[in-house]
């Protein structure tokens, strides 16, 4: 099981493989450095294979990071799996959407 | 607080799935601090309380992961803390049934009394007897049950009252106790089976579960699983009532036809057409109102006290006279107030409420006191002239997964009406 993020040409962040327990840890290290940056970051989650709570979790703590600094962030192509914890677990109104 | 909207009049049909069951879901995510690995627990419901337990699991320090399936893997070996606290368990007094569990497996627990209960006094005493009985030092002081044990040593176990936490407190305890416990006069209910059966795919040594005889040897280690929780038959008993109190043919599907015999016997007698399959029933009305029934609440096997309610309400718009006789709970029949509103006629005698029929209801602002009483005030909406609307349902959110979606998918108008 692994993921990558990493930036694409249009500078918005491109999340591939799975995000979730098993590499939350690894997305998070491979996140520092990338979440930097002035204005609105998307980060596009069309590339996830599989997800779980963890992912959404570390959806919400890089939410946190950003705002912490002033800056904007929102996830294009979420999959309904995750907006479903996300719904369930009452978190669905603090994820900042973007249109696909 | 919110409240639903229903307009009443429109037969039910379709089909409708039932959630797994909050009362077996609770006790068995509790189960899993006994296991020395991961188990996923599959089929929970969406519920609060199902939340609150995985906040109270979260707290002690276990690791939840919930998963695209929505199913619940908890790994209790990052355990730190054996403590649940009041404001936890205040809103929940399943909590409990985290003592059983913590005291066994890492020999001590701190668990908040719970409140009491708007539905008749439930009390924890057994639990903490039985758990003495089995070696336990408890002291209960500042509102917490402080037990401790090196390990648990089996013992039998007469309990003076049916209890069904308290049955499987002790069972999940006697699971890694020392030697052989015996719990006489235990609940028969499923989701006392459906724990036993859990428990046994973890490695436990249970046998009895379903009978008033449980027995357990205890064994000194148990392992993680995965397991997916029984259907809710209060759940399936509700949907059906709805089609029958509507004159409606609806199919629940994702269910056990075995888990509701008793409350089938009664909408047979009450005029429904029923078909089962290995995992379905479909009921139908053929646009017949309901016949009244009598019932008679008593401890599984017989007609459960949480389907007397919905019964009041289909006995309510039913032909002839029906009584509902509640013998488990105190206190059980505040949501007859509120049909009277309705136009029911309902007359309280003691534990019976004795009901003669009415040709319909007229919807009338109600207000929802408990869980049930609250889902026999929708049932009453769906049926009555204008629009009902149901306050304080955060009773029924606490029960029911999605009710209103699933009678919108059945036909109903019916709608949710944030504060």
């Amino acid at each position: 099981m692994s993921a990558t993020i990493r930036r694409g040409d249009d500078n918005n962040l491109y999340i591939s493989g799975e995000l979730g327990f098993a590499t939350v840890q690894d997305l998070l290290r491979q996140g520092r450095g990338l979440l930097n940056g002035q204005g609105r970051l998307i980060i596009d989650l069309a590339g996830v294979t599989r997800t779980d709570s963890a992912g959404l979790a570390l959806m919400l703590e890089w939410l946190g990071e950003r705002r912490s600094c002033g800056q904007d962030i929102c996830f294009r192509n979420v999959p309904e799996s995750l907006l479903e914890i996300a719904q369930v677990s009452n978190l669905a109104g603090l994820l900042p959407l973007a249109e696909g | 607080m919110d409240k639903l909207i229903i307009h009443g009049g429109v037969p039910l049909a379709g089909e409708v799935r039932i959630a797994g069951a909050k009362n077996a879901a609770l006790p068995i995510l509790a189960a899993t601090l006994l296991a020395d690995g991961p188990v996923t627990v599959g089929n929970v419901p969406h519920l609060h309380d199902i939340t609150t337990t995985m906040e109270l699991l979260g707290r002690m320090g276990v690791q939840l992961v919930v998963d695209e399936r929505m199913r619940i893997e908890v790994d209790a070996g990052t355990i730190k803390d054996f403590y649940a606290p009041y404001e936890l368990v205040k809103t929940m007094r399943a909590s409990i049934l985290v003592l059983g569990p913590l005291l066994t497996r890492f020999g001590r627990a701190d668990v908040s009394l719970p409140g009491g209960c708007a539905i008749g006094s439930r009390p924890v005493n057994l639990h903490i007897d039985g758990l003495r009985a089995m070696g336990a030092d408890i002291r209960v002081e500042g509102g917490y049950i402080r037990a401790r044990a090196d390990r648990l040593k089996g013992a039998r176990l007469v309990m003076d009252l049916v209890t069904v936490t308290g049955t499987e407190n002790l069972m999940m305890a006697a699971t890694l106790a020392d030697g052989e416990t015996v719990i006489e006069n235990a609940a028969r209910e499923p989701e006392v089976v459906d724990l036993a059966n859990c428990l046994n795919r973890m490695g436990a040594k249970i046998s009895g579960a379903g009978t008033d005889s449980i027995r357990i040897e205890g064994v000194d280690r148990l392992s993680g699983t995965s397991y997916d929780v029984l259907p809710d038959r209060i759940e399936t008993g509700t949907f059906l009532v709805a089609a029958a109190i509507t004159g409606g043919s609806v199919k629940v599907r994702d269910t056990r036809p075995h888990l509701v015999d008793v409350v089938l016997q009664k909408l047979r007698a009450a005029g429904a057409v029923i078909e089962l399959g290995d995992d379905w029933i479909k009921l139908d009305m053929q646009g017949r109102r309901p016949v009244a029934v009598d019932v008679h609440t008593a401890p599984y096997p017989a007609f459960p006290t949480d389907m007397q309610a919905q019964f009041t309400a289909l006995n309510a718009v039913a032909e002839g006279v029906g009584t509902i006789t509640e013998n488990v709970f105190e206190n059980r029949f505040m949501h007859v107030q509120e049909m009277q509103r309705m136009g029911a006629n309902i007359r309280l005698e003691g534990n019976t409420a004795i009901c003669t029929g009415v040709d319909y209801l007229t919807a009338a602002p109600v207000m929802a006191t408990d869980l049930r009483a609250s889902a026999s005030l929708v049932l009453s909406g769906l049926v009555a002239r204008g629009d009902t609307v149901v306050d304080r349902i955060y009773h029924i959110d606490r029960g029911y997964d999605c009710i209103e979606e699933k009678l919108a998918g059945l036909g109903a108008q019916i709608r949710r009406m944030p504060d």
